[in-house]
């Protein structure tokens, strides 16, 4: 009980926070009504005859890279928003006050990032309501249980990176180069515009070391073409294995960055 | 209650790659050494030192937010590193810093977003941040704090300590920035909070008449060492002052490289 008050009570602060900046939640809605006509206007550009590579995922483009950049918006911000929150909490001055505070850090490294992941939710939904009602999307097939289970272990995987981060910044005071590499990186090789199927030989191997390459192929098979846990077995097991490794291990990293702050008395720097 | 024992801290370089955040090197720092202090409940203890004696050292690892490097400490019983969760629950620290608030947000907004991490539920929080505010009488508290004079958010701050009603309140210099009147009232203030309610109050502070004025006992910090601990009852504000300046006149060798430290 204690905790969901705690958590509550970041929630309500985020909120009360970003209600005095109401034009960065309208630029967010804005951005999403831009770029959803964009990808569809660029999806009528690719046939499914001329791209066979979309042939596994149904083969209309647009319902591919508007999941992509959904789910993609969705995981970064899972992965950005603790090292964000320490960063700032750094800067304003009331890090020191938070740790003085009978939070556990599991409480806190959730309340920091829940109000970034419920806003970044809320655009997915849009994105993906857009494609539905503007555009047409077909996701008469979608498996739920499966959308369900690649995304909590996709946020948990993401989540990790992301407590990697802060980490980083408790112990540097500096923004962290971890979840701008990273997503990057997934961007690039994970399937987020295009198959991973359509890089050359040895990306296409280094897409596979890519969390999100998995998580966006069982996610638009499971959307789009309606694929089962079973058949998405090998998808799903990867990324419980990224989970099961890096949690625990960004957990424990985290945990050190503490201690180490407060042996070195920098747990209040900037 | 709190008591330490032998309690030492060292501030040192941090090691490669962590040296990478700042300064290369920087020569280890004794803010305390071999302190050993003991704060019985209901009691009122000044901390009286000059800047960089150690003060906020000791509130802090009182307030688990710095490990000690040598000996120890307990408050109400509980260890400062192995039960911190324990102390966090037990402490609460008013620091001077006027940087931790969210100055976007009201004082009661702020309140009641510290009452939840404290535990309370919504209507409970609210209700606790009404409390507290009416216990350090702090008006407009529903103007944003980033308007609020140094005053208020001193007040601010000590009413954020009472807000999970803590038997022991680490006050660090409660009255600084703040007028003789407003200055009066505060320390009239945590005098009823220790008399009514029998809160231990550890309060660093380098003004040696609030010292005099509110402590049951006064212990004079230099250098990170508790050279006199007395009764500003049983010597008077005068007597508190003579030994004090004697002690300043020790050679402050807190700036000096600590021998065989690397």
């Amino acid at each position: 009980m204690t905790a969901i008050n705690q958590l509550r009570a970041f929630l309500k602060r985020d909120y009360l926070l970003a209600s005095y900046s109401r034009l960065a939640f309208a630029w967010q809605v804005f951005t999403v009504v831009l770029v959803a006509p964009t990808l569809y206007y660029l999806g009528r550009l690719i046939r499914p005859a001329a791209s066979p590579h979309l042939v596994p995922y149904g083969g209309d483009y647009f319902a591919f890279v508007i999941l992509g950049v959904a789910l993609f918006g969705l995981l970064a911000a899972v992965m950005g928003a603790a090292a964000a929150a320490v960063r700032q909490e750094q800067m304003i001055g009331t890090l020191e006050v938070l740790m003085s505070s009978p939070v556990s850090l599991p409480t806190l490294a959730v309340g920091f990032s829940l109000w970034n992941i419920l806003l970044a939710a809320g655009q997915t939904v849009l994105y993906l309501l857009l494609g539905v009602v503007v555009f047409g999307i077909d996701l008469a097939r979608v498996n739920f249980v499966s959308v369900a289970v690649v995304l909590v272990l996709g946020m948990a995987t993401f989540a990790a990176m992301g407590i990697f981060a802060a980490a980083f910044v408790l112990l540097y005071k500096h923004a962290d180069p971890i979840t701008s590499m990273f997503a990057g990186l997934s961007a690039l090789l994970g399937g987020v515009f295009y198959p991973p199927s359509v890089l050359p030989p040895v990306l296409r191997m280094l897409a596979e070391f890519i969390p999100l390459t998995h998580a966006l192929r069982a996610i638009r098979l499971a959307v789009l073409e309606g694929y089962g846990l079973g058949a998405l077995r090998r998808e799903v097991l990867i990324l419980l294995l990224f989970s099961a490794v890096l949690l625990p291990l960004a957990a424990s990293l985290f945990r050190w960055a503490v201690q180490y702050t407060k042996q070195s008395g920098t747990l209040g720097a900037y | 209650m709190i008591e330490t024992w032998n309690l030492g801290k060292t501030f040192r370089s941090p090691p490669w790659p962590l040296s990478l955040a700042g300064r290369r090197s920087v020569r280890p720092v004794r803010a305390l050494v071999g302190l050993s202090l003991r704060v019985e409940r209901g009691e009122i203890f000044g901390l009286l030192g000059p800047n960089g004696a150690g003060k906020t050292t000791l509130l802090k690892v009182l307030a688990t937010l710095l490990l000690p490097s040598e000996g120890g400490a307990r408050v109400q019983g509980a260890d400062v590193v192995r039960e911190a969760a324990a102390v966090r629950r037990l402490v609460a620290l008013a620091t001077g810093d006027e940087r931790a608030f969210y100055w976007r947000l009201s004082g009661r907004e702020n309140l009641e977003f510290f009452a939840g991490l404290r535990g309370f539920a919504r209507h409970a929080a609210r209700r606790r941040a009404e409390a507290v505010l009416g216990i350090v009488d702090l008006l407009h508290a529903d103007e944003v704090v980033g308007r609020y004079s140094t005053g208020m958010r001193q007040r601010l701050s000590i009413a954020r300590a009472l807000l999970a009603d803590p038997p022991v309140l680490l006050l660090d210099e409660p009255t600084r920035s703040l007028d003789p009147v407003a200055a009066g009232r505060v320390q009239a203030m945590i005098k009823r909070l220790s008399e009514a309610e029998q809160r231990t109050v550890l309060i660093a502070t380098h003004q040696l008449g609030e010292a005099a004025a509110i402590c049951h006992r006064i212990g004079i910090l230099v250098a990170g060492t508790l050279r006199d601990v007395m009764a500003p009852g049983a010597v008077g504000e005068v007597g508190v002052r003579q030994r004090y300046h004697t002690l300043l006149e020790v050679q402050d060798d807190r700036h000096q490289p600590v021998a065989g430290l690397p």
